[in-house]
């Protein structure tokens, strides 16, 4: 397994001794960010570079589904995993259909297949940000062999 | 949804669970079917397959060892695995040396396999779009380092 310490991770949880278990399970793996409520998962957002975000659905207050609706207009780049359980699953599907939610995972969460989400989600953030990086990238570099080209065009 | 290009190959020794996938899906992506790791490898090599569903359990060869065998010839496809909850570790297992893209645990559930589907073609998309664009920036670059040379020469 490789670790990946550059893998930035928000947990946002009501119940602290989840938060506790978050970090316990995964903190040698990723750096965690750990959030009680959507008002601090929204500051831990505007201060760090977050690859992936991970919130409860249940918290009083927001939802885990208003959170993450509600900082897709400033945030929209982390990849956003729900934490479920089954008596919330068709207003997941839903959120999940409209884009809000990249994934749900039920609770409890098994160690190993938390982790093997937040790798492959992690894997969707890179490959989006290196395909824009390369996109432009090739947009610069051909403008660039265009305008030498007409340079050196006799007709100029 | 938008029906996506998507060409699909499940490979299950069960007929009656090949029908049932074909019967869910056949209107949003393009199903090939396979009874056997023998006959998907006869389809993977006439047809441009983007993702391969198998189910884990079947004769002869299973799921794993199957995803395992092609993974030098067809290394692009998103491999899936169908299993039941007693095969867990040993998915896991294979999700960790890389043999398996995801799993997902029978029955399976027609929006959350869809939904998977849908989120694995992106990824093999952009796998595939962003070694093209590499290639194509190394071209350009090149192009680019010739003209300045010839350039500074003149």
């Amino acid at each position: 397994m490789i670790r990946e310490a550059s893998i930035n991770v928000l947990y946002v949880d009501d119940e602290v001794h989840n938060l506790n278990a978050f970090k316990a399970s995964f903190r040698r793996l990723f750096n965690i960010f750990v959030a009680e409520s959507a008002v601090e998962g929204r500051r831990v957002l505007e201060t760090e570079d977050i690859q992936v975000i991970i919130t409860d659905q249940r918290m009083p207050v927001t939802t885990g589904i208003e959170f993450l609706e509600s900082i897709i207009p400033d945030f929209p780049e982390p990849i956003r995993i729900l934490l479920t359980g089954y008596a919330d699953i068709n207003a997941v599907i839903d959120a999940i259909n409209r884009g809000q939610v990249y994934k749900y995972v039920q609770k409890p969460w098994m160690e190993d297949d938390l982790r093997i989400n937040i790798e492959k989600a992690f894997e969707i953030y890179t490959l989006r940000k290196e395909n824009r990086e390369l996109t432009e990238n090739l947009l610069l570099a051909n403008k660039q062999l265009e305008f030498l080209l007409r340079q050196d065009s006799p007709l100029h | 949804m938008a029906n996506l290009p998507i060409n699909i190959l499940y490979v299950d020794d069960e007929v009656h669970n090949l029908k049932a996938f074909q019967a869910t899906f056949r209107r949003s992506f393009t199903i090939f079917l396979a009874e056997s790791a023998e006959e998907a490898l006869v389809i993977l090599k006439q047809e441009d397959i983007h993702i391969i569903i198998t189910d884990q359990r079947m004769p002869v060869m299973t799921g794993i060892e199957f995803l395992e065998s092609i993974l030098t010839d067809f290394p692009d496809p998103i491999r899936f695995l169908l299993t039941g909850y007693s095969d867990l570790n040993a998915v896991i297992d294979a999700i960790n040396i890389g043999q398996v893209y995801l799993y997902a645990t029978k029955p399976w559930s027609e929006e959350e396999l869809k939904n998977n589907i849908i989120r694995a073609f992106e990824v093999f998309s952009l796998r595939k779009q962003n070694k093209l664009l590499i290639e194509q920036l190394s071209v350009v670059n090149g192009q680019l380092e010739f003209m300045l040379t010839q350039k500074l020469l003149s």
